[in-house]
Parts: C-alpha cells; sequence; structure tokens
C-alpha cells in the first residue's frame, strides 16, 4: 500500500510537493526519489540531518534506538530517514543543498561479484547492478541486507559515470553489522538492497577548477572516485589536484597501487602525499610522491600551501575524528570559509 | 552590569582559572548548556548547543570572535551572536562578569541576539 506524503514548503526540481511512499519505505527516499529537495546528512538514522515535523497523519520508526534522534525537540519532530507512514501525511520538512544538478536517487539491487581483501582492514567488494547507475565522484550509495537492520553508507571508489559496476572500499569493522558481511568472500553472490547516489560533497564537472582532497581510512575512497574523474575530464586540463591521503600502513597495496595509477596519468597535475599513521614507511612510490608519517590532518596541515588554498574546493572524507580534525584545521590555521569545504556530515 | 537583569539572573559558573585560553567549554545551569570561552582578557558566553542542529558547540572551534560549529559549519560572531557564511540563525549570547576569581553569567538573556555580553578582566 501506497500513501500520499506531503512536503511543505520544499519545491523540488519537479516542482512537485508531495511523494508517494510505500509501506515500509523510509519518508526520506520516498521524497528524494520523487526529486524533491529534502535536507539528509547520512540518511542512515545517525546524524538528525532529516529532522522533519509531522504537521499530520501518522508514521511508524523504523529505528526506535536511532542516535540522530537526538536531535528531536519536540513530539512531533521526526527522522524522515527513518520513519515510514501508515497514513496520508503531512511533513513540514528540511530543505536540501540545490548547489548542483544530480541524479534522482533511485532503489536498485545489485549482486556481490568479488570480494579482495587489501590492506588496514580493507576490502574492495565489487557489486554488480542490473541497471545503470549515473552518479557524481564523491557521492556515496546506501546498502541493505536482509540479515542487518537499516542501511550503512557507502562510496564507490570510481569516477562518477553511468555504470553498472560498482567498486566499493570497505573497512570491516569487528562486531560491525554489515561490513564483517560485506568483506567477507561468504558476501560474493548475495543480493543488496541499494539506495542512491546520495551526498553532497560531490565533484562538480562543468564548474570545479583546482581540487584539494584530504582523506583517510575508506574515505581514500571519495579520494579516488574524484582524482578518477578529474584524470579523464579533458575540459579543464590546466586542473590541478593536490591529495593527502591518511593510512594506518602503507600494507593497502591496492589501494595506493590505484593511487600511483592516477598520478601516472596527472603526472605534474597531481600532489600525491601519503600520511602513514602507524610506523611510516620504508617503502620507495616513485618520483614525485612525497611520504609522511603522522595523522593525515597534521600532515595537512604541514604540506599543505593552508594560504594558498583561496578559493579552492577542499575536499574531507573519512572517519569522523578525522574529518573534525581536518575541518578544524582549515577553520581555525587556513582561515578558509565554510563554503570551500565539502564533506558529508555522517555523525 | 546591565540595567535590565536582575542580581537573581546572575550564576556563578566557575573560577576565572578555569578557562584556558580559547578553549570552548560546556557549563550546565539548570540543566541549560551555556558555553564560555576566554579570549585573552575577554570571556565570552553564548548557549552552549547550535541553534540548527543540537550540535554541542564545544565541539566547535575558535578563531579570534568567530565561533564555528562543527557538524554543519556554521558560524557567529561570538561578539554579538550575528550569524555568518552559512548560518541561518543567530545564536544567543549571554552577559558576562568577573568579580575577583569567579566568572558569572546571567542566564536571564538565552534568547537570540544581544550586545557584546563579555568582561574584561
Amino acid at each position: 500500500m501506497q500513501h500520499l506524503v506531503v512536503f511543505d514548503g520544499v519545491s523540488g526540481d519537479s516542482g512537485s510537493t508531495a511523494a508517494l511512499c510505500p509501506d515500509g519505505e523510509p519518508i526520506l527516499f520516498s521524497g528524494l526519489g520523487t526529486g524533491l529537495n529534502l535536507g539528509y546528512g547520512c540518511a542512515t538514522g545517525t546524524c538528525g540531518g532529516c529532522r522533519g515535523t509531522l504537521v499530520s497523519g501518522r508514521v511508524n520508526t523504523l529505528w526506535s534506538e536511532a542516535p540522530g534522534r537526538k536531535v528531536l525537540r519536540k513530539a512531533q519532530e521526526i527522522l524522515l530517514c527513518q520513519s515510514t507512514p501508515i497514513s496520508d501525511c503531512h511533513i513540514r520538512a528540511p530543505f536540501g543543498q540545490n548547489t548542483y544538478p544530480r541524479a534522482v536517487p533511485v532503489n536498485f539491487s545489485a549482486i556481490v561479484e568479488s570480494v579482495v581483501t587489501d590492506g588496514d582492514g580493507l576490502a574492495w567488494v565489487n557489486l554488480i547492478s542490473g541497471t545503470p547507475i549515473n552518479f557524481l565522484p564523491g557521492q556515496f550509495f546506501l546498502i541493505s541486507v536482509p540479515s542487518v537492520v537499516g542501511f550503512r553508507a557507502y562510496s564507490p571508489a570510481q569516477s562518477g559515470q553511468t555504470s553498472r559496476a560498482l567498486s566499493l572500499l570497505i573497512r570491516k569493522k569487528e562486531g560491525g553489522g554489515l561490513s564483517p558481511l560485506l568483506c567477507s568472500e561468504d558476501a560474493i553472490g548475495k543480493t543488496l538492497k541499494l539506495f542512491g547516489p546520495l551526498g553532497f560533497a560531490h565533484a562538480r564537472p562543468t564548474d570545479d577548477g583546482d581540487l584539494t582532497i584530504v582523506a583517510g581510512g575508506s574515505g581514500a575512497a571519495v579520494a579516488i572516485s574524484i582524482l578518477e574523474w578529474a584524470a579523464v575530464d579533458t575540459s579543464r586540463l590546466d586542473r590541478h589536484v593536490e591529495v593527502v591521503c591518511g593510512l594506518r600502513s602503507d600494507t593497502p597495496k591496492l589501494l595506493i597501487n590505484r593511487f600511483l595509477k592516477i598520478k601516472n596519468q596527472l603526472l605534474d597535475r597531481m600532489r600525491l602525499v601519503f600520511a602513514f599513521s602507524d610506523n611510516g614507511s620504508t617503502r620507495m612510490f616513485g618520483e614525485g610522491i612525497e611520504v609522511e608519517n603522522g595523522l593525515v590532518h597534521e600532515v595537512a596541515q604541514r604540506k599543505l600551501a593552508l594560504s594558498s588554498l583561496g578559493e579552492k574546493a577542499v575536499f574531507v572524507a573519512g572517519p569522523e575524528v578525522m574529518v573534525n580534525a581536518t575541518l578544524r584545521m582549515l577553520i581555525s590555521s587556513a582561515k578558509m570559509s565554510p563554503t570551500q569545504i565539502r564533506f558529508d556530515n555522517f555523525s | 552590569m546591565d540595567s535590565k537583569n536582575s542580581d537573581d539572573d546572575w550564576r556563578v559558573i566557575c573560577e576565572k582559572d578555569d578557562l584556558a585560553e580559547s578553549e570552548l567549554k560546556e557549563f550546565y545551569v539548570s540543566e541549560v548548556s551555556i558555553l564560555l570561552v576566554r579570549l585573552s582578557d575577554r570571556i565570552f558566553a553564548c548557549q552552549g548547543i547550535c541553534p540548527h542542529m543540537d550540535e554541542p558547540l564545544s565541539h566547535g572551534f575558535i578563531d579570534g570572535t568567530l565561533l564555528t560549529c562543527s557538524k554543519h559549519l556554521w558560524q557567529w560572531n561570538l561578539e554579538t551572536g550575528a550569524p555568518v557564511g552559512l548560518a541561518e540563525m543567530e545564536l544567543s549570547v549571554l552577559p558576562v562578569k568577573v568579580d575577583a576569581t569567579r566568572v558569572l553569567v546571567n542566564i536571564n538573556q538565552l534568547t537570540n541576539g544581544g550586545g557584546a555580553y563579555t568582561q574584561e578582566f
């Protein structure tokens, strides 16, 4: 059964302010899937960025213990990503960032084609979808499986383009719900449910000039996505990119080789700095590759010419602590305007 | 003291020496969160929770009198509470006074806007 959800004060690209929401589907998904410009952050119940007000109607809560519920102030307030209607509803919803045209997110399924273990607890999980998916470099997708409640967000480590194949870089979190399953060879052949693309911290192919990327851990997927797009984009052959990639060690050979391959394509248009937090590295990475010991935000502060970031877009992706430390550095030390900084908030 | 504040509104929050330079420190008064920050010889006070998405502002960053929330990088001028850049709402700034050693904040004005409620010492 479907319910009509009317969104108050939100105008989507289609001009509509209503969406049909099937039983059990998050209101956020139905609204975004209809092309409405709704605000959100993680879309998985953690950040609270999709807080709205239920003006009329009734909803069921999908995850009553969602951490993002801490932002709810009144009884009528709900998280759109964790609410599904059980009647027609009228909702006052947050606005999204209407800063760039993006593909409308869709529900689709994909099969795990292969799982390849890399270092530092990372794994490459390669999916194949029945339908081509179009996304912008840096966007993310939500994934769920029947045996685990809720969705998790993962970024493809590939340039945004119409493709049936998605290559995800996932860190296996011990005790986690979904990542141990996805990072296991037992996942091969399993069907996953996905929703996306999502996220505002993406490259803007028609606008972006020089770029800086600070990424850590599995956030390196975002860096790879943007870099691979930059490497094949022929519209701006004068574009320079600089990347500081933080890893625990030099053991993720596949990931490091992806960076080196892009460096070989972009040559002197790309500056590549590896920051190894555990024991540094004695490996020879090749000419022009900078290797530092330390946390990625500290290395970024040491190595980036912060005073010359100017109006460049700076992407930040990675674990919450790393993102917060980098944001602090960019705001307080580099005196950057928040409008230059692109990051998706997952916490 | 500002004439519109009564004596009852002033609450002792901490000792002056409890505030390290440029540290964003959260205190609770009657279960209401307030944020104190010492910048050189001035102490500022404001609401402790971001008016946007309820993030504790003690998680944020301070650069001069520019306060930034870490969650969505909303910013305010800490002297006035006026929004800067991406911020769409004002911040409630609170009157501060310092006696011999103690920092007092008037919580009666826990509303948006206001003046430069700081105390030099």
